[in-house]
């Protein structure tokens, strides 16, 4: 590639990455600084003194160590249960040829035309009182094991893999359940893993449900500690920031971790075997 | 021998006439002087608190305000002599909360006692699962001390309910006033003001020196609803009437625009909160909530607070939310209002306005020894100026389900008329006709 | 075909019942429900009865000058940035498609917005939008123009959002047209090669189509989920949706009715029309696609 391509490649990247990173970079200079700091203008950037105690304050306002684990748990299996459901789904619309394919799809698909604000309170009735889940880790997973949101990805995906590979499979007289599992999810794995991470992490971030759902701090999620900041007529910024900085840490640790995984994970020509 | 039977005969006479006497004063009962009419007697017979009840306790105070609680809560779980033991859990902020509680109501899990606003709890009474408290105030032997002692608008605003009943009690009340940059005053010769003239005239000196406006106001619904009833308009009532659409309304929005335009009164706008200009010294006054104190701080000036100008008529509001009574078995039930009872005494009402950000409900706690100390220490000058409004200055916002729409309509009013889009006058009538 | 239609059907249903289950037990009963309620003009939740069955809510939805608004800045919002944010996405995604050193740093980069905190890119945003000493205001007063005030304005608030939501939704886009660039087989892009064909007519002939359905998968999602736009509106105003609601959008509204104005039939007949609204219109995309999108 010509130099100055790669030149000119480089310069809008980077100018997009600042654009991109800028409130990151305000979360974590805010979690250092105190909050008049924070809250002063004109603007000031970096923390006169470092205020590394701000992480400190910011965990003992709520049981932060409980939170964590059982957002581990939460986001892991509700993940999990996400990829089967779609892996299955996203498999039947896209190599099965059945009645109503295109109806229920559709269906499926107006699900997404709904304001989750509307539905929550109905939820709350049907898994709290009528599965009398209520205060549970089960009552946290079990609303967020499927959407059309991760199947319909999933079946653009793989759509992608050749039909002819699915045809010549089967004239061989290879089943479906041996063809999905043996051809099309090892060749899925980039798009696995790029909705598994959308999964966990919006499972990570869900505040609403969990709130309605649980009562005891042995099984809330990290994101209802981040509300022990907001006050009535204000809120501790720096404390948030702090805290918040640390509930995105594993987040990113995830991603960087995965990241390298995907590279290795690109899709091969196609034909395997 | 005739005088005894004199004498026996008049003994008799006596009794019967004193038990005559008795029989009328059974229907007397010693009450507080305003009681209300629909108040249970004869005496109820109450049932035992088992030891080792366990009461829980929804709130949404976060942060200090939640420390507080606990610090409350704690003495409760220690001092009481029945056995109680309260679980007081954070549930988010109001709207989280609001949230939680209806869709707990549809069912599920309820508390023994949560925290809301009264037009909240208002939609709550559907569920028919929300204890009205009257039978217990006014029971001679479980019944709240010198009710009366509760500051009259706290009393007016928790029995505001369609029946007259009380559905809750006032919790965490707070009050606005005015908070100013002392120094400041102090260094240019500025006096606090008093009335609306005052107030503009120290803004216009103020924001001449200061080079942008000088005063602000954080809540523009609270700043329509006060300054109208300050000028003599109505605001609304129980039925969701407009009283607002009124000259007086008009003249004190009027009086708020002129300092927009002339440059010495500001919204907080794109800040959110005066607090942050505040304390960058960009502006030297504004009326807020006496919660928010804890977010007023400098190293560079010294500020205090004083009582927010009057109009024509002193009005000033009265914030907060208030604590009610969900359905359990009655001595669950008896246990929750001891647990109330606890937290409006004098001693704990002051312990918990010294730790949070908010009021004493009771008059007489202004003059304990301790809450004395701590207002002289000056560490928060709010807690002064908030407890020395007489309580009849109060208004608050009438109870009804849709009070809230009204307070919505009237804040937009103010920021439209802030903001140039319409003018004052038509701002209000347009507010007034989306009510109808 | 191979099998016998109806035993494919009957595969089909199987491997869709996982998903169907929790779907129309926790998507499509409660939707129902909605629907139920809204056509009630008083409806007690706690007690599942209601009075007034008609059509009185949509009625005074349709004619609230609130929801009138909402619905304009809505349709503004959406008809701006969805095509903005998916052209700087699929722009970025291809930038970061080679070989050269440093992509996954980057790559890194632009997936940061997608996992930070809302309140913290809500805290950053009122700083760049700030009149006085605002970043987006410095870079406007080098081209000469006039101080802005983005958040106080009614005029701008709406284009603040927009600006807000176009930022906010790039990470997701742009990782998913990255992944679906590099699922593309690459024995065409070798085929192209031999051929000699040019970078650009490669990108136009070979990319952009194969690219197709995932370009419409993002535009419906991103249309569909920038008519349901709130949690933008409250990060960036808090309570307040803008200044004299000029940045309301509908899902706000309904919010606010269930919520604070607790009127629940209001919520739920204004959030039926949102539905209907959203329908119709994927409805046309989805008509359209069948026609562009290739395999």
């Amino acid at each position: 590639m010509k130099t100055v391509s790669k030149i000119i490649i480089y310069i809008l990247l980077a100018a997009g990455a600042i654009v991109m990173l800028f409130p990151f970079f305000w979360m974590i200079t805010g979690s250092l600084k105190t909050y008049s700091e924070i809250t002063a203008s004109p603007i000031v950037w970096w923390p006169k003194v470092v205020q590394w105690n701000n992480y400190a304050t910011a965990l003992d306002y709520a049981p932060f160590d409980k939170y964590f684990v059982n957002t581990v748990l939460v986001s892991t299996i509700s993940t999990l249960c996400v990829l089967v459901t779609s892996i299955f789904a996203a498999f039947a619309f896209s190599r099965l040829k059945f009645k109503g394919r295109d109806l229920i799809f559709s269906i499926l698909l107006a699900t997404l035309m709904i304001p989750s604000q509307i539905l929550i309170i109905t939820n709350y009735v049907t898994v709290a009182v009528r599965m009398h889940l209520m205060d549970t880790m089960l009552a946290l997973i079990i609303p967020y094991t499927a959407s059309i949101f991760y199947i319909y990805l999933l079946r653009e995906f793989f759509n992608q893999i050749p039909e002819q590979l699915y045809l010549a499979a089967k004239v061989d007289g290879t089943s479906d359940w041996r063809y999905l599992w043996k051809i099309m999810v090892p060749n899925s794995k980039n798009a696995l893993i790029t909705i598994g991470l959308f999964s966990f992490i919006a499972s990570w971030n869900s505040y609403i449900w969990p709130l309605l759902v649980t009562n005891t701090d042995t099984k809330r999620v990290l994101s209802i500690g981040l509300k022990y900041f907001s006050g009535e007529a204000g809120t501790d910024y720096h404390l948030l920031m702090a805290a918040g900085t640390i509930v995105i840490m594993p987040l990113l640790i995830i991603y960087l971790f995965l990241r390298r995984y995907i590279m290795e994970g690109v899709t091969r020509a196609g034909i395997k075997g | 021998m005739k005088n005894r039977k004199i004498i026996a005969l008049l003994l008799a006479v006596l009794m019967i006439a004193s038990f005559a006497a008795c029989k009328t004063d059974s229907g007397d009962t010693t009450t507080p002087t305003d009681k209300p009419i629909n108040s249970i007697e004869p005496a109820k017979v109450w049932p035992e608190i088992p030891a080792g009840t366990v009461l829980q306790f929804w709130h949404a105070m976060g942060g200090a305000n939640g420390d507080a609680l606990q610090l409350v809560v704690d003495k409760f779980n220690a001092e009481n002599t029945f056995g109680i033991t309260v679980e007081a859990t954070y549930q988010g902020g109001y709207g989280d909360l609001h949230t939680k509680i209806v869709a707990s109501l549809q069912g599920g899990d309820i508390p023994n006692i949560a925290q809301a606003y009264a037009n909240n709890i208002m939609v709550y009474l559907d569920s028919e699962a929300i204890v009205p408290l009257d039978e217990y105030i006014f029971d001679s032997q479980v019944g709240v001390e010198d009710f009366n002692d509760i500051v009259q608008g706290y009393r007016e605003e928790n029995s505001n309910y369609p029946d007259g009943m009380f559905y809750s009690l006032p919790f965490n009340k707070s009050t606005e006033v005015l908070y100013y940059n002392e120094t400041f005053f102090d260094a240019n010769n500025l006096t606090v003001p008093t009335t609306w003239d005052e107030l503009a005239e120290v803004s216009m000196a103020a924001s001449n020196i200061l080079g942008k406006p000088a005063f602000g106001y954080d809540s523009l619904s609270n700043l329509f609803i006060t300054w109208s009833q300050q000028a003599g308009s109505g605001y609304t009532n129980n039925n969701g009437d407009v009283l607002f659409n009124t000259p007086e309304a008009r003249e004190a929005l009027q009086f708020f625009i002129d300092g927009i335009e002339g440059g010495y009164f500001r919204t907080a706008g794109e800040d959110r909160y005066m607090s942050g200009p505040f304390n960058d010294e960009n502006a030297v006054m504004f009326i807020g909530s006496t919660s928010g104190s804890a977010y007023i701080g400098s190293d560079t000036f010294e500020w205090n607070a004083a009582q927010v100008p009057f109009g024509k008529e002193k009005k000033v509001i009265q914030q907060g939310s208030n604590m009610f009574m969900l359905k359990s078995n009655e001595a669950e039930q008896l246990a929750t209002f001891e647990f109330m009872k606890f937290l409006m005494a004098p001693e704990n009402t002051i312990l918990w306005a010294m730790n949070s950000g908010y009021l004493p409900v009771r008059m007489s706690a202004r003059e304990l020894p301790d809450y004395v100390a701590f207002v002289e220490s000056g560490v928060n000058p709010t807690k002064d100026i908030g407890t020395s409004y007489d309580g009849s200055w109060y208004i608050y916002d009438p109870v009804f389900k849709e009070s809230y729409s009204v307070r919505q309509a009237v804040d937009t009013a103010v920021e439209e008329a802030a903001t140039g889009v319409k003018t004052v006058d038509q701002a209000i009538t347009d507010a007034a006709a989306s009510l109808e | 075909m191979f099998e016998p239609k109806w035993k494919t059907t009957l595969k089909a249903l199987l491997y869709l019942s996982p998903a169907l289950i929790i779907i129309a037990t926790f998507v499509i009963y409660p939707m129902f429900r909605s629907v139920w309620i809204s056509f009630f003009k008083d409806y007690n939740i706690f007690k599942h009865t209601g009075t007034g069955f008609g059509l009185d809510n949509y009625k005074e939805v349709l004619t609230d000058g609130r929801f009138i608004l909402a619905l304009k800045n809505t349709s503004i919002y959406t008809i701006v940035v969805v095509p903005i944010s998916m052209a700087l996405a699929l722009v970025t995604a291809v930038l970061l498609n080679n070989k050269m050193k440093g992509m996954k740093f980057f790559e890194t980069l632009y997936f940061l917005p997608y996992i930070t905190n809302l309140i913290a890119i809500g805290l950053a945003f009122q700083f760049i939008f700030n009149s006085t000493y605002g970043v987006l205001n410095k870079v406007l007063g080098v081209f000469g123009i006039d101080t802005i005030m983005w958040l106080n304005d009614p005029k701008y608030s709406l284009p603040a959002l927009i600006i807000f939501g176009i930022w906010s939704g790039l990470a997701f886009k742009i990782v998913v047209f990255l992944a679906g660039i590099q699922g593309i087989n690459k024995q065409y892009y070798q085929a192209a090669r031999i051929d000699g064909t040019s970078r650009w007519r490669t990108f136009t002939k070979i990319t952009m189509p194969l690219l197709s359905p995932m370009i419409f998968y993002i535009g419906i999602i991103s249309f569909i989920g920038a008519l349901k736009t709130y949690v933008q509106v409250v990060g960036l105003y808090g309570n307040n949706p803008g200044p004299a609601d000029t940045a309301m959008t509908i899902v706000y509204y309904v919010y606010d009715k269930f919520y604070g104005a607790n009127e629940p039939p209001i919520a739920a007949a204004a959030s039926v029309i949102l539905f209907l609204i959203i329908l119709i219109f994927t409805f046309i995309q989805l008509k359209i696609s069948k026609k562009r999108v290739q395999y």
